[in-house]
């Protein structure tokens, strides 16, 4: 059985069922329609980004449907990512951000958690500075106001 | 360039070590207001690697930087080690952290502590839920153990006091001092009576000695109980005055975890003890747990209490199996290391108990296959 969804930009893209409910969002659509082969409008969601997040959940299809995992210490979660996803998220960062906004519009938790791990990744080892170049960040601290804050925070450093 | 809503930047703080948070937080202010809180969530003091340079860092940003006026009440956590820090959080952080859900207290072994500042902060801990309290606080000698006690909050589901080492050594010192014709009394144990914690579920008192008459007062104040974690400070006469207050007060007491019990007692006092308090407490018991039975290698007889009651003599076990005390409740069953046990005794115990899972050196013996469930 298949679906159709309509991207933003009016496109159609017909997909498996299956593939369609990795998305939590439509799954519980289609659940409140039923039997019905009307097609499923994401206005949130250009071609070029859902092209993508189907890509992951065509990938993805067979995964066994995740359990979400109560862990104490959310620092202790892995920021490992299998390689397929890793090499699916090598894109520009307007893409990266634009799937992972998809991915929590849609209710995907896996790739939602893949592409905060990206970024993460990406955040790692950076000074401020250094981050603020790499996501186009404008410091908007004054001097006294960031030598502040790295002076409340010290604590927290690991030395 | 599209940018991220404030609750996706959340979402990468899971991702994120308590270090790289605090690079985060001083990269604009709408990412401080994200992180920050991240950030502070969690104040954890107490690792033993390096709380002492870590408590002297968060000092200095406590008290040269005022960091708890702008982030104390995103604190939900706080474990520290250091008794200076209770103080700090009661001082600097009065009208700040108040949010507090779980709290960890300590004291080094030179601290001096007389818990004013310890009562003043879990007088503002309105919200608290899981306390533990350990070292000086409690020490007997502290004028001011009973205050302490006393100001719990009645919204703690967890209550933890574990006593300094020392102290319970200094105690035993006066249990055994003959060698002294003007025998000094033992000092009069200040004793934990807790206040009424209608949420209390979680109950663990690890080198608090309770007297006989206390059990009651202690255990009427806890309805809710679910969980009890005791050492052996009680003795054995102590295990049976806490079976029957336990009895009448805790209807849905049914987890008992027993720490420390390495004492020299003889395997067969041990299982006499605790096979009286098992069968003295009719609630059903779903999970027992032993910690640390280094010097006992078989663990059967006591197992065989908590399940069945003890077989006549020369009859076959399983032919007793008619009157099952725990069995049909029971779920864990954890012999902590050095715990050895017969493969005929797993079988009987599996047999016995349809929904039993047995631990030995915290890993599941593997219930025989042709047992089924």
């Amino acid at each position: 059985m298949t679906v159709i969804l309509v991207s933003s930009d009016n496109q159609d893209f017909k997909v498996d069922k299956e593939v369609a409910e990795r998305s939590i969002l439509i799954k519980n659509m289609l659940e409140d329609v039923g039997e019905s082969d009307s097609p499923i409008p994401l206005p949130n969601v250009t071609s070029a980004v859902l092209t993508k997040v189907i890509e992951y959940c065509e990938h993805h299809r067979n995964d066994p449907v995740q359990v979400p995992e109560e862990t104490d210490d959310p620092r202790k979660r892995s920021n490992d990512i299998e390689e397929w996803d890793m090499k699916f998220m090598q894109v520009d960062q307007e893409m990266l951000f634009e799937i992972i906004l998809a991915a929590n519009y849609l209710d995907i938790k896996p790739l939602l958690d893949v592409g905060c791990k990206t970024v993460a990744n990406i955040i790692k080892g950076k000074t401020p500075e250094e981050i603020r170049k790499a996501f186009n960040i404008v410091n908007d601290f004054t001097p006294e106001e960031e030598a502040q804050i790295k002076k409340e925070n010290e604590w927290a450093e690991d030395r | 360039m599209k940018t991220l809503p404030p609750e996706l930047l959340k979402e990468f703080a899971y991702h994120l070590s308590r270090h790289e948070l605090t690079v985060c937080v001083r990269v604009c202010q709408e990412w401080h207001a994200v992180f920050n809180q991240s950030l502070w969530e969690k104040v954890l003091l107490d690792s033993p690697r390096d709380r002492d340079s870590r408590f002297e860092s968060f000092k200095k940003c406590v008290v040269e930087a005022g960091a708890l006026s702008r982030s104390g009440h995103w604190i939900r956590v706080l474990r520290a080690y250091h008794y200076e820090a209770t103080s700090l959080l009661a001082t600097y952080g009065a009208s700040t952290c108040t949010e507090i859900l779980t709290l960890k207290l300590g004291s080094k072994s030179d601290d001096v502590v007389d818990n004013s500042d310890a009562i003043r902060l879990l007088e503002q801990s309105t919200k608290l839920k899981r306390l533990h309290l350990t070292g000086q606080m409690i020490a007997s000698t502290n004028l001011k153990y009973e205050q302490l006690i006393a100001a719990i909050p009645t919204t703690v589901e967890l209550l933890f006091l574990g006593d300094v080492g020392h102290d319970s050594e200094q105690y035993a010192d006066f249990d055994n001092g003959d060698d002294d014709d003007e025998a000094v009394a033992p000092p009069q144990r200040p004793q934990p009576l807790i206040p009424l914690l209608p949420r209390l579920t979680n109950l663990g008192l690890l080198g608090v000695a309770v007297n006989n008459a206390t059990w009651p007062l202690i255990f009427k104040n806890c309805p809710s109980l679910k969980t009890l974690c005791l050492d052996w400070s009680n003795g054995k006469e102590g295990v049976k005055a806490l079976a029957s207050a336990a009895r009448e007060h805790c209807p849905a007491l049914n987890q008992l975890r027993l720490f420390n019990m390495t004492a020299d007692l003889s395997r067969s006092s041990f299982d006499e003890v605790w096979a009286t308090f098992l069968t003295a407490s009719t609630c059903g018991w779903e999970v027992l747990e032993i910690d640390a039975l280094s010097d006992i290698v078989s663990v059967g007889p006591l197992s065989m209490a908590v399940l069945l009651p003890r077989p006549p003599p020369n009859q076959p076990f399983h032919q007793s199996l008619n009157q099952p005390l725990h069995a049909s409740t029971l779920k864990t069953l954890g012999l902590g290391y050095g715990a050895g046990m017969s493969s005929e005794y797993v079988r009987q115990l599996y047999e016995a108990a349809p929904n039993l899972t047995i631990k030995a050196n915290y890993e599941a013996i593997p219930r025989p296959a042709d047992l089924g469930k």
